[in-house]
């Protein structure tokens, strides 16, 4: 409905009748219309309402297939989503097909053929950015890299054929004089003919990219398609494509390394009147020319770079290009001023050279606040010039009129817009910094005072403005100023005077520009003041806030901003845990929207972390777990798929993390590999691109746990095991070089990582129910924790990969796989061999860890069989602390086990009795070093924190009384097994809760049958 | 008591014209039509009598906009353009200049009437003269040219530097000729100012029945208009004060709804209200921004904004927003030294 509605919006908006637009002669002009806007889904849907109606001229009618395709084609060159792109590529496949086989005319067919040359065109980019990913094997990269060449090499086929057929009918067309249209047809023929000769040198520049540096045809192919980019540069000028080619020559001749001859075309597109896309494009490669060529010309860059103000505004920093041209800009701005700096006439240069230093800074600056790739690196730059990108100010003269004061007030407004970005990211780095805090903190300080500063001078002088006010202004004039006093109130943090400014203009001018802005700012101003009232006292902030909400969506229900309204009521509605209301709300924002996908992100991860939290209560509803699941899912995919990764927050890149765990959580590991790589936002790719949420470690630190177990959790499905293996290699390594491996305290964060990615894959092991599932799926973990093993020689590495193995083993034991559980037992032991021998070095808990890694070696041998050398180890543990219960419990265990083996009643009686008598240091007299399980009861009796040990204890001896007596055929030892469970249950009714109540009734009932007692159990 | 002996003795002079020497050539620019060229031959407080080509007339005060007397100094016109561009030592400068002695009768009078003037702009808007010395000025004027047309415009003045000195009495003995006269905008800002010394008494009965004079009066000019909107506004907070909260809040949100907010003095004095009916109702926060709207919106009138800033002081304070109650007491203290509202406890 949404976008029938758009159809009719956008028709009525170009001022076509409705009736037109379902069915006549202007549905091309629509058609064009929509995909220029990127309607994409909305056009598909209008080509399927023309395909049903009889409305649709016959001629339109006709291309309606191949106009879908043509319209996914672009939908699919404007998304960044690999998989979408993919799916949008076959989708123009499949309607270019059945175009062909509906055998249209053949100047249709000629078009459509030209349509899925792009198509393999866009099928070869794509497989050629997969190809770069260096998540992948040298295998997998030439594999991919290979398609793309065969994808260019049939779409060179197809556009070479078309363009012999253009070329005639180009050559051959007559205008006709009588005909108005003819000459507007002869040029757009024309211009198609020009954009399918730009194809051919563009598919060889693509084939040279797949290509080594050092391969001959590599070169051989750029230096045609920098010839061929020329020759169409030089013939066909007036067109916009033959203007672009010139940066395509200038770009292929770079990549040959011929950086004077791409500087000419390059020039002369920065001296022309072109968009300013293209003047970006030559700019970026023009630097770089200038930076490579021998000697490096600087003073170029600063003369022609430095007239670009367009490209040079700080506001589009978050484009990486723009970025990359300010701070190539930046950097030739600095050397050129040091080496004026040095020349014999310096002095006659100062003024120069202070400007020159000046425009270092500043740019520099620009790049290092804003939120893009380069950032870091222009940190670095800033730093290593000790560049002071708060310079002074130019002194300005005092207003005398209104206009004066308020064109100053904009000038200081400005500087406090870009203070502001650079607070909001020194504080989100502040939660996530180390060592450097105090630093980050004082920088911190002196931005907000500088932002307090600058917005009182501004608020000054608009307040000097409206006193210079008269009546002969227009409302928008004084509006203008009202609404930048709100911001500047709201800067300087006077959230009451910056909400009844805002509010007042909302209510008084409402359709008069800037009252949206200024709403916008009192709606954030009573934000502030609602997160500022204490929690219990908030109901006026609260009132105001939804009051001011509701008011913003009523009065601009499709203007942007007003999803910050919507998106404020949701939180607040999460706040009081009404989903309903929230789940209502959201409907209200535009599907598709930035501000809508952030929402259900972050809803998504609310119902993420409350399914985590449910799940892990014992009395969890399992349907209500699952429906919770279901709905995270729902949420966070659809929120997911809709994030701008240019825009991303921490929260929403979170989300996308979240979304890999539920599928790992699932058990679809595919789809979480998938989300984690590949998707539209996927945290790795976000990691790698050094998008904003990649500077919070806590981030990428789960996101590299979370690829771990998904990389492990996928070996066990065969195929892929060793490109999985490398990948999760990559991670480790990857997550070696975020900790400092000198911190100490770092090097343990990256063992508590490998501890909780244990647990989650421990976990998800348990919940595997067939045997064969649990055996490939250890098998996998046993190969990664044994290259892992060969790879470091850190302690507490090896210690966790022997502990992991122990456990793993000990589930593989309890599911009758005894023999594979031996095998990782053995590996165990070795893994924990290697960590004492490589030793803990001067940790401060050296000791507890050696006790800890004798414990784990216990408890593999026990589990190999090897009783005595597993009761040595304790004894020699037990010695140091005899009173460690759980090394107690391990201890009567290990000889309960030796005893059941060996069928041996004696040693059922030491489990229950103790064994291995001493006289320990500070010790008068010889005591069993290992308690037994009647010491360890004893011990335990009565003490909260110990009841379940003190049931274990319970429950063992009466089950090892039972064994004795069988083995011995000794009714009194079965009676005294029965009496003590008996005299429990009359001490304990609930004897430990549920689990243990069923175990000892169970028991009772077999120690009653072999007494030939009737079968009551706890009855 | 100073300021009350003052007024003694105002009223019985008031309707006795001056009898002057015929002047030539003298300008009177109406509020409305073209310059008049005249004789002019007397004055009262409610008008001036001329006379052209020796027939007499006469142009009532609410009509006039300035006089130019013939053969007045240069300076007089100086000051007066000083006085409008808030110069008001540099007019006062020109004013010394002149030399009383070679004046007539009409230009004695308005070179008093300019010198008063001058010192209540500085005295009420720089707070760089005592009140009590701008008071005997205008006392002064007021004992000395009983007959000036510009008598009421003096009166008020007088009352409202008595206002702000605290002496209520005074001021309603200033505001009470404006009542006695047969002009209406004169008479509703009579009442007006009797209005706010009893409101400021907490005399809620009394300020209510002037109040309602103000809505009985037929009076449909845009400053009459004006003054019967602020009656409005003040009646509500009577109710406030009354404890009938939410009906005063419902006449104020009326008129706030209602009226373009051009009309500054009105809504300056409709937040002012509000904020006391909030206040009195003890719901602090909406005080605040009710009295914000005063302070960021229409602070250029001058005693309504500094009655804002007294509260927001104390609703600060409430808040413990110390600093923010710090920084309005500054203002209050530097913008507004002499206003009543600097000084009240």
């Amino acid at each position: 409905m949404r976008r029938l509605i758009a159809i009719m919006g956008l028709g009525v908006l170009a001022g076509w009748p409705i009736a037109e637009i379902l069915g006549d002669e202007p549905a091309q002009k629509l058609l064009t219309k929509l995909r220029e806007n990127d309607y994409f889904d909305v056009a598909i849907d209008y080509l399927d309402a023309m395909e049903q109606s009889s409305l649709a001229p016959p001629e339109f009618k006709v291309r309606i297939k191949f106009e879908k395709a043509e319209t996914l084609l672009l939908a699919a060159t404007a998304t960044r989503n690999i998989t979408q792109v993919e799916q949008y590529l076959d989708r123009a496949d499949q309607y270019l097909r059945e175009f062909a086989e509906g055998k249209p005319d053949p100047k249709l067919l000629a078009e459509s053929d030209r349509v899925r040359a792009r198509t393999l065109f866009g099928r070869g980019n794509l497989a050629n950015i997969q190809a770069q990913s260096d998540k992948l094997t040298v295998a997998e990269k030439n594999a991919l890299q290979t398609q793309a060449r065969d994808y260019f090499d049939q779409a060179l086929k197809v556009f070479e054929k078309s363009l012999l057929a253009q070329k005639a009918v180009v050559e051959n067309y007559k205008v006709d004089t009588s005909d108005p249209n003819s000459i507007e047809r002869r040029d757009s023929l024309r211009q198609e003919y020009v954009e399918t000769r730009f194809m051919a040198p563009a598919i060889k520049e693509q084939i040279a990219e797949t290509l080594g540096e050092g391969e001959p045809d590599r070169k051989k192919l750029l230096s045609e398609a920098a010839v061929e980019f020329s020759d169409i540069a030089t013939k066909y000028a007036r067109y916009s494509r033959g203007s672009y080619a010139r940066i395509a020559a200038g770009r292929c001749l770079t990549k040959l390394g011929q950086y004077d001859a791409a500087l000419n075309p390059l020039v002369e597109v920065l001296a022309d009147n072109v968009p300013r896309s293209f003047k970006l494009d030559a700019a970026a490669l023009a630097i770089e020319c200038w930076e490579k060529s021998r000697p490096p010309r600087y003073a170029e860059i600063c003369g022609r770079i430095g007239d670009l103000t367009d490209i040079l505004a700080p506001r589009d920093v978050r484009d990486p290009k723009i970025a990359a041209v300010q701070l190539g800009y930046a950097k030739a701005c600095r050397i050129y001023a040091d080496e004026l700096s040095q020349s014999p006439s310096k002095d006659a240069y100062s003024k120069q050279i202070n400007e020159l230093r000046g425009n270092a800074a500043k740019f520099a600056g620009n790049v290092a606040r804003g939120s893009n790739p380069l950032r870091d690196t222009a940190r670095q730059v800033i730093a290593k010039w000790n560049l002071n990108t708060n310079e002074t100010e130019t002194p300005v003269a005092e207003p005398t009129n209104f206009a004066e004061a308020k064109s100053q007030a904009i000038t200081v407004l400005e500087t406090t817009s870009s203070l502001r970005q650079e607070i909001l990211d020194l504080t989100a780095q502040l939660e996530s910094s180390g060592s450097d805090r105090a630093a980050r903190e004082a920088e911190l300080q002196q931005k907000r005072a500088a932002l307090a500063s600058a917005a009182q001078k501004a608020l000054d002088l608009l307040n000097l403005a409206i006193r210079f006010a008269t009546s002969e202004l227009s409302r928008e004039e004084i509006n203008g100023v009202r609404m930048r006093q709100a911001v500047a109130q709201f800067f300087l943090e006077n959230y009451y005077e910056a909400a009844v400014i805002g509010e007042y203009l909302l209510d008084r001018y409402p359709t008069v520009a800037g009252s949206r802005e200024a709403a916008g700012v009192a709606m954030r101003a009573f934000l502030q003041l609602h997160f500022q009232a204490p929690e219990n006292d908030r109901a006026f902030e609260r009132a105001k806030l939804e009051s001011i909400c509701d008011r913003i969506i009523q009065q601009w229900p499709d203007e942007p901003g007003t999803d910050e309204a919507a998106n404020t009521l949701i939180t607040l509605a999460l706040q009081d845990s009404n989903l309903e209301r929230a789940l209502g709300l959201l409907n209200t924002l535009e599907p598709g929207s930035v501000s809508r996908a952030k929402l259900e992100t972050h809803m998504g991860r609310m119902a993420w972390n409350q399914y985590l939290g449910q799940s892990q209560k014992p009395d969890a509803d399992p349907v209500a777990n699952q429906t919770l699941l279901a709905q995270a899912e729902q949420l966070l995919t659809s929120g997911v798929a809709n994030l701008k990764p240019e825009t991303l927050t921490l929260d929403s890149a979170l989300g996308a993390l979240n979304l890999a765990q539920l599928y790992l959580e699932r058990g679809e590991i595919d789809k979480a590999i998938a989300q984690l790589e590949s998707s539209h936002v996927a945290p790795l790719d976000v990691i790698k691109q050094k998008l904003s949420p990649a500077s919070d470690p806590k981030f990428v630190r789960e996101t590299y746990r979370t690829a771990l177990q998904a990389y492990v959790s996928g070996m066990r499905q065969g195929q892929q095991t060793n490109a999985l293996l490398e990948k999760a290699h990559s991670i480790v390594v990857a997550l070696r070089e975020t900790t400092t491996v000198a911190d100490a305290e770092q090097k343990d964060t990256l063992v508590a990582i490998y501890y909780q990615l244990a647990r989650e894959l421990l976990n998800q092991l348990d919940r595997l129910a067939q045997p064969d599932e649990k055996a490939a799926f250890a098998q996998s973990l046993a190969t990664f924790m044994q290259s892992l093993k060969e790879q470091t020689s850190d302690a507490k590495t090896l210690m966790w990969v022997g502990t992991t193995l122990n456990s793993v083993a000990d589930k593989l034991a309890a599911s009758d796989l005894e023999k594979i559980a031996t095998d990782y037992r053995t590996q165990a032991v070795e893994s924990l061999d290697a960590a004492a021998n490589a030793g803990f070095g001067a940790d401060a808990n050296a000791d507890g860890l050696l006790s800890e890694l004798k414990r784990q070696k216990a408890i593999a041998l026990r589990g190999q069989g090897q009783f005595e050398a597993a009761l040595q180890l304790f004894v020699e543990l037990l010695r140091v602390k005899p009173g460690l219960v759980h090394n107690q419990i391990d201890a009567a265990k290990t000889l309960q086990l030796q005893a059941e083996k060996t069928a041996d009643a004696s040693s059922f009686a030491e489990a229950v009795a103790g064994s291995k008598k001493e006289t320990l240091p500070d010790a008068s007299r010889a005591t069993n070093v290992i308690w037994g399980w009647r010491q360890i009861a004893l011990a335990t009796r009565g003490k909260e924190e110990f009841t379940d040990t003190y049931f274990e204890a319970i429950y063992n001896m009466s089950y090892c009384r039972l064994r004795y007596g069988e083995l011995l055929t000794r009714e009194d030892a079965k009676n005294a097994a029965l009496s003590e469970i008996k005299d429990q249950w009359r001490q304990f009714p609930e004897m430990g809760g549920p689990a243990w109540k069923t175990k000892f009734s169970e028991l009772a009932i077999r120690i009653q049958k072999s007494l030939g007692q009737p079968a009551t159990g706890l009855e | 008591m100073h300021l009350l002996r003052t007024m003694a003795g105002m009223a019985f002079l008031l309707s006795i014209p001056v009898t002057a020497r015929c002047q030539s050539n003298d300008t009177i620019e109406p509020v409305q039509g073209r310059v008049i060229r005249c004789v002019i031959k007397g004055t009262t407080p409610l008008g001036i009598q001329y006379e052209i080509n020796g027939q007499p007339q006469q142009i009532a005060i609410a009509e006039i906009k300035s006089v130019k007397f013939s053969g007045e100094p240069a300076e007089f016109t100086k000051a007066r353009n000083r006085l409008q561009g808030g110069q008001f030592d540099d007019a006062l400068t020109e004013l010394q200049k002149v030399n009383p002695a070679s004046l007539n009768d009409f230009q004695k009078a308005e070179f008093a009437y300019l010198n008063a003037l001058c010192e209540v702009r500085k005295s009420l808007r720089d707070g760089t003269l005592p009140l009590r010395d701008a008071a005997t000025t205008v006392n002064q004027f007021l004992e000395s040219h009983p007959t000036s047309f510009h008598f009421y415009e003096m009166s008020e003045l007088f009352g409202l530097l008595a206002f702000h000195s605290g002496e209520f009495a005074a001021a309603d003995k200033a505001f009470q000729p404006l009542i006695a006269s047969t002009v209406p905008p004169l008479i509703l800002a009579g009442h007006l100012g009797l209005a706010r010394t009893a409101l400021e008494q907490s005399k809620w009965e009394d300020a209510q029945t002037q109040l309602t004079a103000i809505a009985a009066l037929e009076a449909n000019d845009n400053q009459s208009q004006d003054i019967k909107l602020i009656a409005t506004s003040l009646s509500a907070r009577v109710l406030g004060e009354q404890n009938q909260g939410p009906q005063a809040v419902a006449i104020l949100e009326e008129i706030i709804k209602r009226e373009s907010d051009e009309r500054t003095r009105v809504f300056a004095n409709v937040y002012n209200a509000l904020g006391m009916v909030h206040l009195r109702a003890g719901d602090t926060k909406n005080a605040l921004l009710a009295f914000l709207h005063t302070d960021q919106l229409y602070a250029n009138e001058a005693d309504l904004h500094a009655e804002a800033l007294y509260y927001l002081v104390g609703l600060w304070t409430q808040l413990n927003e110390t600093d923010r109650a710090n920084r309005a007491k500054q203002t209050l203290g530097q913008q507004y030294r002499n206003s009543y509202w600097a000084s009240k406890k």
